[in-house]
């Protein structure tokens, strides 16, 4: 009986990395110019040395973001062809509606979860299609008024109004990833009772058994099962 | 005795000396004791050294203008509103004093300055310092040197003749006081009673410390659009904006992105008047202004802006969204749906949240 398990791969857990920092460089850039009168703004972009450093950072972070991104789906949906676990099935609605029940304290029991419970499921890929918005928004606020060095000015044949509507929709997803990360993931990675300070799943990719129990033991009766 | 009488007398009569000084009385018919601070030349010499703040900050921001340095003193401005822009001069010595401010007129007699000569004058004349001009006098008060027979041929005379019929100078040009006299001054008759709402020169080039256009910065030319420091007036009020069918144009300013990035002090970024000139000012539906559908986006895209001509008819940089989908814009209709899909995300991962804790806690669901 193992003590720990791996839960996530080098790879993994390097990609985790870099969308956590490019993340949150964007977060704070990107807030800044959303929310210019607040105080904290002007002292975000005064760090950054004035307003121009703060764009050119938001576009590193966002090439980096996106990069990733390409590089995550492009190996998981063409390279990496086998079960993909972080796939939604049904039991994830009745885990849902069961889970609700129990914090409601309208059921006794909490739901077995496996390898992702239903709400980390509903985190990537509520994350994932986040992620296409404000890239397919923000790719048209950045080369509207001029694509690179290129000479293309997509806004010589899009409207205006397309600018301010992706301008609206960026801003709004930005702010809706920002309050999901703050207030329920970093709950689940560092607040959670028997979590604090920090989950080390995601940056050592080993999981305690006792944790396994707790918040996988679907996964954890496979794997001993398996003899692992 | 005869000691302390003569010790009396002299203090008695130094005392009146000062007290004559101090509050300019007469000594005599014909002649006055003004105050120390009248025997001076000019206005400025006086108010800059005055202890009332109110009487001496116009005379110290004076010093800052582009009138100081072009030798443009207070006299041009607070005298009489006359064409031929000199002090009316009215001879003799004499005359009167009155320390009385409530009707913001003050009669002064002055010693005829070295530097401005007055022909006809023999050596003193009688000010009459101008306060508390309305709109109309005040516009008139400055075209006076630029546009309206000139005085000054140094002076930019292009102005008066652009204001008077952009949007501004046409609100303007209402109740003009004498209607022959305005009219002989070359200003046009009333059209609207919308002149109190109307920019004159000095709400955006300042009244004492006047600056050139190219020295008025960005964020204090967006500042006067918007009213001044105070807010809710002019182009940031509602009911001004609302009263000529306009959006609140300061709020929808601050929130594109060339507002976001000035409020960030960003500088080289388009103020009011880059887009809507400072002169000319017209409204969007005119043909002629430079934010017209029509030109819009040769302005957008000037060399030193955006460089090549965008498709920016269909568009605002005021967020007004020209475009509707069943009678909704979709503006709006992105703004309802984020304000309730935000709140039902976020709301329900706080319940997740604070339950999940409490369970937690409670033991009822920790490990």
């Amino acid at each position: 009986m193992a003590e720990a398990y791996k839960r996530f791969t080098l790879s993994q857990r390097l990609q985790h990395l870099i969308w956590f920092l490019s993340f949150t460089i964007l977060a704070v850039t990107g807030l800044a110019l959303k929310y210019p009168s607040q105080g904290w703004a002007q002292f975000v972009v005064d760090l950054m040395g004035g307003m121009d450093n703060r764009g050119l950072l938001h576009r590193i972070a966002a090439v980096v973001f996106i990069g990733m991104g390409i590089a995550h789906a492009g190996y998981y949906g063409l390279i990496d062809k086998g079960k993909k676990a972080i796939i939604p099935d049904r039991k994830d609605l009745s885990d849902l509606i069961q889970d609700m029940k129990y914090h409601l304290f309208l059921a006794k029991e909490r739901p077995k979860f496996g390898r992702y419970a239903w709400f980390e499921k509903a985190d990537y890929w509520a994350g994932a299609l986040g992620t296409i918005i404000i890239i397919v928004t923000g790719a048209i606020m950045w080369l509207s008024f001029g694509t690179f060095s290129t000479g293309l000015y997509p806004l010589k044949f899009l409207p205006l109004v397309v600018y301010d509507w992706a301008s609206l929709i960026h801003g709004y997803e930005a702010i809706l990833a920002v309050l999901v990360v703050v207030i329920f993931h970093l709950y689940t990675a560092i607040w959670k009772p028997g979590t604090f300070p920090l989950a080390m799943q995601i940056w050592t990719g080993k999981i305690s058994r006792k944790h396994m129990e707790h918040e996988h033991p679907m996964e954890l009766e496979e794997l001993e099962k398996m003899g692992k | 005795m005869k000691g302390r009488a003569l010790i009396l007398i002299l203090v008695l009569s130094v005392l009146q000396s000062v007290h004559a000084q101090n509050v300019g009385v007469f000594s005599g018919s014909n002649s006055v004791v003004a105050p120390t601070n009248l025997q001076k030349d000019t206005c400025y010499e006086c108010h800059v050294g005055l202890k009332d703040a109110k009487m001496s900050d116009p005379a110290k921001a004076w010093e800052e203008s582009v009138h100081k340095e072009n030798d443009i003193t207070c006299e041009r401005c607070h005298s009489p509103v006359v064409p031929s822009g000199r002090l009316a001069a009215v001879g003799e010595y004499g005359g009167s004093y009155r320390d009385d401010h409530a009707d913001m007129r003050l009669d002064v007699e002055f010693r005829a300055p070295a530097a401005y000569p007055i022909e006809g004058a023999k050596g003193e004349y009688t000010l009459t310092v101008r306060k508390g001009l309305n709109t109309q006098q005040q516009i008139a008060m400055c075209a006076r040197c630029h546009g309206l027979s000139p005085q000054d041929p140094e002076s930019p005379n292009d102005v008066f003749p652009l204001y008077k019929s952009d949007v501004h100078g046409q609100a303007a040009m209402v109740n003009l006081g004498n209607p022959n006299k305005m009219a002989a001054m070359g200003l046009e008759a009333p059209v609207s009673e919308d002149s109190k709402d109307a920019a004159v020169c000095t709400d955006c080039h300042d009244s004492h410390k006047t600056k050139k256009a190219k020295d008025i910065t960005l964020q204090e030319k967006v500042t006067s659009c918007s009213g001044g420091v105070e807010g809710e007036k002019c182009h940031s009020s509602d009911a001004v904006s609302e009263k000529y069918g306009l959006v609140n144009a300061y709020e929808t300013y601050l929130d594109t992105h060339h507002g976001k990035a000035l409020s960030l002090g960003k500088e080289n970024v388009p103020g009011c008047s880059d887009c809507h000139t400072s002169h000319s000012v017209l409204k969007a539906d005119n043909p002629e202004a430079t934010i017209s559908a029509k030109k819009r986006a040769d302005m957008c895209g000037q060399e030193d802006c955006h460089a090549t001509k965008l498709n920016v008819a269909l568009g605002s940089m005021h967020f007004k969204d020209p475009v509707s989908i069943a009678g909704v814009s979709p503006s709006l209709l992105i703004k309802l749906f984020y304000s309730a899909f935000i709140p039902v995300v976020v709301g329900f991962f706080t319940l997740y949240v604070v339950t999940d804790f409490l369970k937690s806690i409670t033991g009822r669901g920790g490990e």
